[in-house]
């Protein structure tokens, strides 16, 4: 049982150490955006943008994000006209701009959606689509 | 792909007289089709598909709180389907593609979807005395001689009217009813000249639609 309630804890600080990615917008009719954060994968398709904010214990602090081939798809940074909550070890921290991104789809592929906050990396599957 | 600066304070002075516009996907700004008061785009709730090889200027205002207006740069997803020119999106293979809107330093403000759609229809309008589009012309139009009677075209794909303008080219008999320049891109004045039948061509996007016409003494 001992066990059990450390390997819990050590699940959940791991959950809380990786940057938790969300989108902010839909596809439009009949084609895909579409971001699985637990299964950090992206569909996308092919001329086709989708916005997400980055969160890690509130709004990622000194985030950035890049993909692997560039010639298939396009990362920018967003600015987001909101505000996230910050928690340090769990309790209210003030509150801080969230850190957005948006992907845009060029080229039917393959690649990795990589976003680095706080000097901790998190890595998405990304699959460009018709 | 090809970027463009905007002046988004100039375009926010540039509001069109028309209500509606699209919200743009993160919701931080309102895009509207740039038109003519009475054109028939403006009529359309929402950014209309544009229709292919047409212009569409794009009429921007930030929503955001608490920033004044910065210059934007519009950035097209597919350049296949539509390309940038300035504060405006030219139509070209039919489909979508994101239409993104950037600050000057490449941070993306907002973006929206747009729909390229190919002409399959080219109507010709009957105009008001003011330049308001009141009804599609299907049949034959008697006038007097003396009479001016305003028209305009647009595009529509299958029943839904098209966004964007494109080079209207119109023909009549000059000797019955000569066409005279109204001042607007895609709009025209037939002066009903002499007794007689001619025919009103409206050509564009490979279309062609015609209208009876018949002066009167």
């Amino acid at each position: 049982m001992k066990r059990l309630i450390v390997g819990a804890w050590a699940l959940l600080a791991v959950a809380c150490v990786d940057p938790s990615l969300n989108a902010l917008t839909v596809p439009p009719l009949g084609k895909q955006a579409l971001l699985d954060s637990e299964a950090r994968t992206i569909t996308l398709s092919r001329g086709v943008a989708l916005g997400f904010d980055c969160a890690l214990d509130g709004p990622c602090a000194d985030a950035s994000a890049t993909v692997d081939d560039g010639n298939l798809v396009l990362v920018l940074p967003a600015y987001l006209d909101d505000l996230g909550v910050n928690y340090t070890d769990g309790l209210y921290a003030g509150s801080a701009a969230k850190t957005g991104f948006v992907l845009v789809g060029k080229v039917e592929g393959r690649t990795k959606l990589r976003v680095k906050a706080e000097d901790v990396e998190v890595e998405y599957e990304l699959e460009i689509v018709r | 792909m090809f970027r463009t600066i905007v002046p988004l304070g100039a375009l926010i002075l540039a509001v069109s007289a028309c209500g509606g516009g699209s919200t743009g996907a993160l919701g931080q700004t309102q895009v509207r089709a740039e038109c003519d008061p009475g054109d028939v785009v403006c009529l359309q709730s929402s950014v209309a598909p544009l229709a292919r090889g047409a212009t569409l200027a794009l009429d921007i205002s930030s929503l955001t709180q608490g920033s004044a207006a910065v210059d934007l740069s519009l950035l097209s997803a597919d350049e296949v389907v539509a390309r940038v020119d300035g504060d405006a999106v030219i139509g070209g293979e039919p489909g979508v593609t994101a239409v993104l809107f950037l600050t000057p330093d490449g941070i993306v403000l907002d973006f929206i979807h747009l729909t390229v759609a190919e002409p399959t229809a080219l109507v010709v309008h009957r105009l008001t005395d003011d330049g308001e589009s009141v009804a599609e012309l299907e049949g034959r139009v008697q006038l007097l001689v003396g009479e001016t009677f305003g028209v305009s075209a647009a595009l529509r794909h299958q029943s839904q009217d098209l966004a964007g303008k494109v080079a209207i080219s119109w023909q009549t008999d000059p000797e019955i009813a000569p066409l005279l320049d109204s001042g607007s891109l895609g709009r025209k004045r037939i002066l009903a000249r002499a007794p007689g039948r001619t025919v009103l061509q409206a050509r564009a996007g490979g279309l062609i639609t015609e209208i009876p016409l018949e002066v009167l003494p």
